[in-house]
């Protein structure tokens, strides 16, 4: 699946103003809110109240917003943070279909309730409130971070026609998978392959990167980040999730391809028939190219028009 | 009841006394007696009358009893080996989820008639073939005597997929991965190892045994099982958390409970990041660190016991 350019999620725990701060100057592509990991159950309630006016500075930085609720409080959660700017949820720890449906209903129920739509692309001139299509309706991003979600991947994607996009989340957390030797997080290689299939068979987008055993994953240093960014890319992910903004120039310059291999892939175009698999493949990696550009000028338009 | 610990197990032939009769000295959490591949078919029978024998064997050194029967005639092997005693029925070369049921309904039945409490008896599901492979999730999930699963490795694993075996790298990448995962899915303890590079084959090498044993353990994995004498004592000592991991474990949890009462959710405790996931992985190794210390003083109070009954008899 093809939609919007998305390198950088950048995970931020909605109670924490410096850190909301952060994120609206850190030049992610989709700024995650969070409402459950980074959150203490005593804070989510200063989280909840955060989130309308966090989805409207976030999306004026230039960022698309998206929520991720806690399973068990998610009808709270929902309620919370379905308001104009939203684009979509993230929901970890799904395990069954009945959730995945169950969050689709609230969902309706509260664009419904509150003429919410998805709003255009960053940057485009389309009006939020033109005539709602299917292409409207808010998004789900589904974090198969526990095993049985993994393993019903794709029952779990087929109970919505809002899910757009999975991930492995915190998987090597939450399901206990530790490094080898190797320098690889244990069954990994084979989890994200079979997140990627899964994903590319039911046109959904896989977010994730090619983390390592040491580099600790989502708040993994600018260099640990970048790799796994650039090998992400190269295994068949678009962007990946993260929850430091020192990750997040990493996270955009690794899923970008370079001006080397933007360069090499004219060369093949220019030289391949264009029937052949290797004139396809750099095809759609200089459009993708365009995409990334075009979306970094977006975010320059917006932010431009933000600081006047 | 609690999570059982089997860092060590052989397989052996169950109509070898030489094996038999020294088994309890070996210092194994479990024994696996077999009736299928290392026995002849001559001595398939012979082989059956001996699991009462082989019980009063390895309980003397307090090793856990599985006996592995043929998949081909379970009605004939699972009556000569479900007796009081026995922790675990293997089934190998599983394939299908229906072999399973019919293995649960006969051991069922003889826990019945020969007045074992309901459940007691455990199945283990071996996947050596590709169908098996392909009906893994089928097979798991087929009867709540199953407690662990792995993916499909090894000699017959191999002699199915047509491929060489000790080549050097992993190619039983999917099928572990696969096995793994619905383990993880349905709540069971995920059984298989690391892969480590090994082109020799040889099933008694000490040294690769503690070096897997303890990547293994490292990467959360919690079960080991052999064929030779010599893996053993690596796996019982390699699939044991060390002292520093326990002294260590104590102190993240210390850490986070802190971070919690502050109403924090994740800290920096010596250049790591701690949360509620490192924490529950310190609760866990503590655990385990503690079922091994349990397991390891019965086992060497019942060898003790049988040396001493031993001596006296002589």
């Amino acid at each position: 699946m093809r939609g919007s350019v998305r390198r950088s999620w950048l995970i931020v725990p909605a109670h924490d103003n410096d850190r909301l701060a952060e994120a609206a100057s850190s030049n992610a592509d989709v700024v995650v809110l969070d409402l459950q990991d980074t959150v203490h159950d005593s804070s989510k309630h200063v989280a909840r109240d955060n989130i309308r006016d966090a989805i409207s500075d976030m999306r004026d930085a230039g960022s698309e917003v998206f929520v991720r609720v806690d399973i068990e409080l998610i009808y709270a959660d929902l309620v919370a943070s379905v308001w104009r700017g939203l684009t979509g949820i993230v929901i970890p720890g799904v395990t069954n279909v009945e959730q995945v449906m169950d969050a689709d209903s609230i969902l309706t129920d509260l664009e419904s309730q509150r003429g919410v739509v998805k709003p255009p692309p960053v940057g485009d001139v389309r009006e939020a409130d033109d005539p709602r299509g299917p292409e409207q309706a808010l998004e789900i991003h589904l974090s198969l971070d526990t095993g049985r979600g993994n393993w019903d991947a794709q029952q779990l994607i087929k109970a919505s026609n809002r899910v757009k996009s999975i991930s492995l989340g915190r998987a090597d957390l939450v399901m206990d998978l530790r490094g080898e030797p190797s320098g690889d997080l244990h069954q990994m290689e084979y989890l994200m392959q079979r997140l990627i299939v899964i994903a590319n068979a039911l046109n959904v987008e896989p977010v994730g990167a090619w983390w390592r055993a040491t580099s600790r994953g989502l708040v993994a240093g600018y260099d640990d980040t970048l790799q796994a960014a650039i090998d992400g890319r190269m295994a068949g992910f678009r962007g990946g999730l993260c929850m430091r903004t020192r990750q997040v120039k990493p996270m955009n310059t690794g899923y970008t391809p370079s001006a080397d291999e933007v360069s090499h892939a004219e060369e093949v175009v220019a030289r391949e028939p264009t029937y052949s698999p290797m004139s396809g493949i750099a095809s759609d990696l200089i459009a993708w190219s365009e995409e990334c550009q075009n979306r970094n000028r977006s975010k320059s338009i917006v932010t431009a028009q933000r600081n006047q | 009841m609690p999570r059982p610990v089997r860092r060590s197990g052989l397989t052996m032939p169950i109509n070898n006394p030489r094996f038999v009769d020294r088994s309890w000295t070996r210092d194994c959490d479990y024994l696996n007696f077999d009736l299928e591949d290392s026995v002849p078919q001559s001595q398939k029978d012979y082989a059956r009358s001996q699991v009462r024998h082989a019980i009063v064997q390895g309980q003397k050194g307090a090793a856990e009893i599985n006996i592995r029967i043929n998949c081909a005639y379970p009605d004939a092997d699972v009556p000569a080996a479900v007796w009081p005693g026995v922790n675990q029925i293997n089934f190998p070369k599983a394939e299908t989820g229906a072999q399973i049921r019919h293995l649960d309904a006969l051991i069922t039945e003889l826990e019945r008639v020969r007045g074992i409490r309901p459940g007691t008896v455990r199945i283990g599901a071996t996947v050596e073939t590709t169908l098996g492979v392909a009906n893994s999730y089928e097979i798991a999930s087929a009867s709540p005597r199953i407690d662990a699963f792995g993916g499909g490795t090894g000699y017959d694993m191999s002699m199915d997929m047509g491929i060489e075996m000790f080549v050097g790298f992993d190619q039983f990448v999917y099928n572990r991965g696969e096995g793994e995962l619905i383990a993880l899915a349905l709540g069971l303890e995920r059984e298989g190892g690391v892969y480590m590079s090994d082109t020799t084959g040889n099933v008694g090498n000490a040294e690769l045994s503690i070096k897997r044993a303890e990547a293994s353990r490292k990467a959360g994995l919690r079960t080991g099982g052999g064929l030779h004498p010599n893996v053993v004592a690596p796996q019982n000592l390699g699939l044991t958390p060390t002292v520093n991991e326990v002294e260590d474990a104590h102190r993240v949890l210390s850490f986070f409970a802190d971070l919690d009462q502050r109403a924090e959710t994740e800290g920096d405790m010596d250049g790591r990041i701690v949360d509620k996931y490192e924490a529950a992985k310190a609760e866990e190794l503590i655990e385990w660190a503690s079922l091994c210390a349990h397991r390891d003083a019965e086992k060497s109070a019942a060898r003790e016991q049988t040396a001493a009954e031993l001596d006296e008899q002589n």
